[in-house]
């Protein structure tokens, strides 16, 4: 039995290739229409998602790069590359982050 | 009298018949057969795709083209198929001492056991159904409990490729999620179900039709449906709901594969488009073998088994409810 677990990724219809939202994260984002990356992030109500955001507004307006884990898919094909690894559009955003993170 | 290797051919003639009997009473009472869509296939993967609705037609004026309409890719989900089988071994001893009945005995059993072992891994599905975490299927196996959408088989929010932000539900709701058996969840979810609308909005009726329950529960669930008054009421209503669904109970819904109780999980579901949502696929049907080598001072050894693979399909037309006992 075997879904198509990148095609359901790329539209964020699962947290990660075998892990399922739970009905929490389900909740967020279809009821409360928080963006994936958010509720992957761990926010699970809209108060999480706006102070979350404030965040990441604070960060940007200071100059500073975005977190990983907000950056798209391309940013992060791109900050992989330059750090000097090979990828291909097959890699996941969570591979391309650990990769990322493993040559910091 | 002993029975010789010239007897063998008689004995695998016999142990055929019982075997054919043991199966037709098997399959003549067992559920899953009647719920899931049982078929044949001769893939090894079988891939399944599941599409969401296309939308409908559109008026088209004279001398038009017909419409193209926007073909969206579905979701597609494999069904693997895994090998089952046990060895029927007729020893020295029986044939030495003409233990006919021990040798029909194990046919009987052996066959017995391996269907319903069969309908135990149909019944799983639906008692682990409400998560997504892998379960202990009858054979001791570790197996994947995820559908086509990368969920629970029953779950609030049933995604599709079309548009992502339409889900659907077929956990039954009536006040929560999850109600105990009663008149009133059946109402609601039967008119949840009805008013079902496809992510392209075209309304696909689904008809809740049959009430899959343990037998713990067949008493109550028959009341409700057959009843000619409302059950339990005061005002000597009309029944509504009499003639309007069939009651099967299942035993194997009592308990799951690891031994949990589940006796009060309930499901429904619109019996000309269950097949959709269930399948059963075999390779190879379940059958007995004679073994090719037969020696004068040794076991013969028969054997039971087949090839099949269960899928889960597109799930809208079976709504369950994991509810613990009131």
């Amino acid at each position: 039995m075997g879904c198509n677990w990148s095609k359901l990724l790329e539209k964020n219809r699962v947290k990660a290739v075998g892990v399922p939202w739970s009905s929490e994260e389900a909740d967020a984002l279809y009821k409360l229409k928080i963006p994936a990356d958010f509720v992957r992030a761990g926010c699970l109500t809209r108060e999480d998602y706006k102070e979350e955001l404030e965040g990441v507004e604070k960060a940007k307006e200071k100059g500073e790069e975005k977190a990983l884990k907000y950056m798209l898919k391309d940013e992060l094909i791109e900050k992989a590359v330059s750090l000097g690894n090979t990828v291909t559009e097959e890699a996941t955003k969570a591979d391309l982050i650990a990769l990322i993170e493993s040559v910091k | 009298m002993p029975i010789t290797t010239k007897d063998f051919p008689a004995l695998t003639d016999d142990l055929q018949d019982i075997y054919n009997e043991a199966a037709k009473n098997s399959i003549s009472k067992l559920v899953g057969y009647q719920v899931f869509n049982v078929s044949d296939t001769d893939r090894l993967t079988y891939d399944h795709l599941i599409l969401h609705g296309l939308g409908g037609v559109s008026k088209v004026a004279e001398g038009s083209d017909l419409p193209n309409k926007v073909i969206n890719e579905g979701d597609s989900v494999t069904w693997t198929q895994e090998y089952y089988g046990a060895i029927v071994p007729v020893t020295k001893k029986m044939r030495k001492f003409d233990l006919h009945n021990q040798i029909a005995s194990i046919v009987r059993t052996i066959t017995d056991g391996s269907f319903n072992q069969i309908d135990q891994a149909f019944a799983d599905v639906l008692l682990n159904g409400f998560s997504a975490s892998n379960y202990t299927d009858p054979y001791g196996e570790s197996v994947s409990a995820t559908g086509y959408d990368g969920n629970a088989f029953f779950m609030a929010a049933h995604t599709n490729d079309v548009d992502t932000s339409k889900t659907f539900s077929n956990l039954i709701t009536y006040e929560t999620v999850n109600p105990v058996p009663s008149r009133e969840a059946i109402v609601e979810q039967r008119a949840t179900s009805r008013k079902y609308k496809d992510p392209s909005g075209v309304s696909r009726m689904i008809n809740l039709d049959t009430i899959l329950c343990s037998p713990d529960y067949e008493d109550e669930f028959l009341r409700i449906i057959n009843s000619s008054q409302i059950s339990g009421g005061f005002e000597n209503d009309i029944n509504p709901l009499k003639g309007k669904l069939k009651v099967i109970p299942w035993e194997k819904l009592a308990s799951n594969s690891a031994g949990s109780d589940t006796s009060s999980y309930w499901y429904m579901y619109d019996s000309s488009k269950i097949g959709e949502s269930l399948r059963a696929l075999f390779a190879e049907r379940p059958s007995l073998d004679a073994p090719d080598q037969v020696y004068k001072n040794k076991n013969w050894d028969y054997s039971i088994d087949f090839y099949y693979a269960i899928g889960r399909g597109f799930n809208p037309y079976i709504v369950g409810s994991n509810s613990t006992k009131s």
